[in-house]
């Protein structure tokens, strides 16, 4: 009880400092000063890398309301963007390009694992992205422009291109006894039809190499199996109640599961974060540490010689943003959209939440009468007590 | 001041702390070609750390966090709270290989702590930097198993530098942190560990991390497997905040502090503060009211000395005040 006491008076003090100013508690306004100069000198620097990407990069308008970004491709009669983000838009949509011109559209297909859409332009060409097939190296800078050449967002590359999908990846068909503590994989279950079920793996039996890998435990099992493609074959060394002996498996594809994670992790995600409505499922990704808003994706994304390696593609997490490669983008383009009229409406399998996301209004509609502050402050109170229930759950659980 | 009672309370008894810190030469990013060296360090310091950074996972406790290996023989350190509760954990390499480690000591004022992997054998591991002279603006490259350990990804990259200081042995940076990242390694440009993730703000800028300083205040306690401190999300109620010993008067209308009481014993007291003092500034900021003084002092460290600046009897006068920890001048309840 005595700590649970202790908490509410931290957290009170934690949550009212954090909204009264700053989020930190302890920034010195000299410290805001030379992180802001910083990042202007910084971002500065960054727009010389941009001016040509830029040229190729429009922002995608329904009305007054800023939906996404977009890439112009081909001979520069085509766009692509997110195609979940001008689902239900409610006017026309319309594409401003980096000269401030206008342009009406037409789409014309839909690329539904991507979640992309092609908009034909009406009237004459723009500017076309030129494609890059380098690939980035881990740790490598990779930047955003706005059609204004700008930077909209900034990050490094988190981790190299992979498939999101479980259905992308090898599946073995076995579950791990927990508590083995030998070497290698004791097998608790083998599910039906998979790839162990069909060589005759046994409940008992115990993997203790793949591919002459010896395996220390689940996760490594795991590991060996990632470079492996649904349909191949690996070699195991298996101990059974008959001895060691070499069994080859062949894999099937992991089965979709539903992706639930915990509500303190979920809530974590969310935190100072607009995630994309459709962000988890892509085949060919690479994973950035870049904040883009929801309405940012789908332009260009460069690397420090204004090379275009790729488009954004979502806004995941707080952590995560995704960006398709040059070449996968080329692939997709090169094979047959679909008929927008009959796209399904795309949604995130795992998003068991219903989001609304504001929309941004020009300035001459705004006019914040009563109902817009109570608006306001409904939505501030609900982040309070957000705010409050994480740090309640970190201090009980002790851990996050 | 809205939460002046509060502050009051806090203030009363418990003061506070202050450095000098070693000005060292920032990389500049002012031109693509500083942006490109900059980037060129980072990819190997990612590269080069990426073998040592492991995920923590215990089947007592379900947690899941991650280490950073410091160590040939495989001493790995973590954040307290992901080793809460547990005697043994798995570690797990970025490749999915796995050992056991043993539980060490861990102090969670500072939310830190100690595992080391019972094999014995030659670990890849990362140079231990320091973190007393990091300050706003210093860049700093984050790993760590995002939302646990994950086959099909190696620990994500992340890149940012350091916004705030403190508390204490705490730093903030914009390096976006989520569960399962705590107890990874944040990095200085040369891939050595400066500090520890332990906690996330709501901001994106709001990511706190220990300093490995702090580890190194405290190393043979952790080594001999002792546990002691406790975890807190108010700094100024943290046992290791540091204080100088003073009650703080509330009075309106007075650019500074007034000190109403000088704690017997204290740092204040033998660096000759005396009550109806006005402390005016710390190193040379000012300070317009309590609020501002413990937001300063919780930026330093207990051991360290701040100059004061007081007027007395409208005179201004600079003193030198060696900082304490609060549990040293005040007995835990």
């Amino acid at each position: 009880m005595k700590i649970l006491t202790t908490s509410i008076v931290a957290v009170a003090l934690l949550a009212t400092a954090a909204f009264a100013q700053d989020d930190i508690p302890l920034l010195r306004p000299e410290e805001r000063q030379a992180v802001d100069n910083q990042a202007d000198q910084f971002n500065g620097a960054l727009e010389n890398s941009l001016s040509e990407a830029a040229k190729s990069t429009v922002r995608i308008w329904s009305g007054n309301r800023r939906l996404a970004y977009g890439t112009v491709v081909g001979d520069g009669s085509q766009i692509i963007t997110k195609w979940s983000e001008l689902v239900g838009a409610p006017r026309r949509i319309r594409v401003e390009a980096f000269d401030g011109q206008v342009r009406d559209v037409d789409p014309s297909g839909v690329f539904q694992d991507e979640d992309i859409v092609v908009l034909d332009l009406i009237g004459p060409p723009l500017t076309p992205v030129k494609w890059s097939d380098k690939s980035p190296k881990l740790g490598s800078f990779v930047t955003a422009p706005q059609p204004s050449g700008q930077p909209a967002s900034f990050g490094v590359v988190s981790v190299l291109e992979r498939s999101l999908r479980d259905s992308d990846h090898a599946f073995i068909g076995i579950v791990g006894a927990v508590g083995f503590d030998g070497s290698g994989v004791k097998i608790h279950e083998v599910t039906p039809k998979s790839g162990a079920a069909a060589a005759g793996l046994k409940p008992g039996d115990i993997i203790l190499k793949v591919n002459n890998r010896p395996i220390s435990g689940l996760l490594e099992l795991k590991n060996s199996l990632v470079d492996v493609k649904p349909g191949d074959t690996v070699n195991l060394i298996v101990k059974s109640s008959n001895g060691e002996s070499s069994v080859p498996v062949t894999l099937g594809n992991r089965p979709e599961l539903p992706n639930y994670l915990g509500d303190r992790l979920r809530t974590m995600e969310g935190m100072g974060t607009d995630q994309s409505r459709v962000r988890d499922s892509f085949t060919n990704v690479i994973q950035s540490d870049m904040r883009p808003n929801p309405d940012q994706i789908g332009g260009p994304v460069v690397n420090l010689d204004g090379e275009v390696i790729g488009i954004t593609m979502a806004r995941a997490t707080r952590t995560r943003s995704f960006i398709m490669p040059s070449a996968a983008v080329q692939n997709m383009l090169n094979s047959e959209p679909m008929d927008p009229a009959l796209a399904a409406i795309p949604t995130e399998p795992s998003d068991q939440r219903i989001r609304i996301r504001p929309a941004v209004s020009p300035p001459r509609q705004f006019r914040p009468g009563s109902q817009q502050r109570l608006r306001r402050h409904l939505s501030e109170m609900q982040q309070l007590m957000d705010f409050m229930t994480q740090e309640m759950e970190a201090l009980e659980n002790g851990r996050w | 001041m809205r939460h002046s009672k509060t502050l009051h309370l806090l203030a009363a008894g418990f003061l506070l702390a202050a450095s000098f810190l070693p000005t060292q030469a920032r990389e500049a990013a002012s031109t693509i070609a500083d942006l490109k060296a900059l980037e060129a360090r980072v990819q190997n310091v990612a590269e080069k750390t990426m073998p040592a950074t492991v995920a923590l996972l215990s089947d007592r406790t379900g947690s899941s966090g991650s280490g950073v290996i410091v160590s040939e023989q495989g001493l790995i350190l973590t954040a307290a709270h992901v080793i809460q509760g547990a005697d043994k954990v798995l570690v797990v390499f970025p490749n999915g290989k796995q050992v056991q480690g043993e539980v060490l000591g861990a102090n969670f004022s500072k939310d830190i702590g100690m595992v080391r992997i019972i094999d014995e054998g030659n670990y890849t591991f990362a140079e231990m930097g320091e973190s007393d002279h990091l300050k706003a603006g210093d860049w700093v490259v984050a790993l760590g198993h995002s939302a646990g350990f994950k086959a099909e990804r190696t620990p994500p990259v992340r890149f940012g530098r350091v916004i705030s200081e403190g508390p204490g042995n705490f730093l903030t940076t914009d390096c976006t942190l989520i569960g399962g990242d705590s107890g990874g390694p944040l990095f200085d440009l040369d891939g050595r560990v400066v500090a520890i993730h332990s906690s996330i703000g709501k901001s994106l800028e709001n990511n706190n991390h220990a300093g490995v300083d702090g580890f190194r205040k405290d190393w043979q306690r952790l080594i001999d497997g002792d546990v002691w401190g406790e975890l807190s999300m108010n700094p100024f109620a943290n046992p290791e905040m540091p204080v100088i010993g003073i009650g703080m008067g509330m009075i309106r209308g007075i650019n500074g502090v007034i000190v109403e009481s000088v704690v017997l014993g204290s740092p204040a007291a033998a660096a000759g503060v005396r009550q109806h003092d006005i402390i005016t500034s710390v190193n040379g900021s000012p300070i317009r009211d309590g609020g501002e003084l413990l937001q300063i002092l919780a930026k330093h460290q207990a051991g360290e000395t701040i100059q004061l600046g007081v007027m007395r009897n409208r005179t201004p006068i600079e003193m030198a005040v060696v900082l304490k920890r609060r549990n040293e001048l005040f007995s835990q309840p």
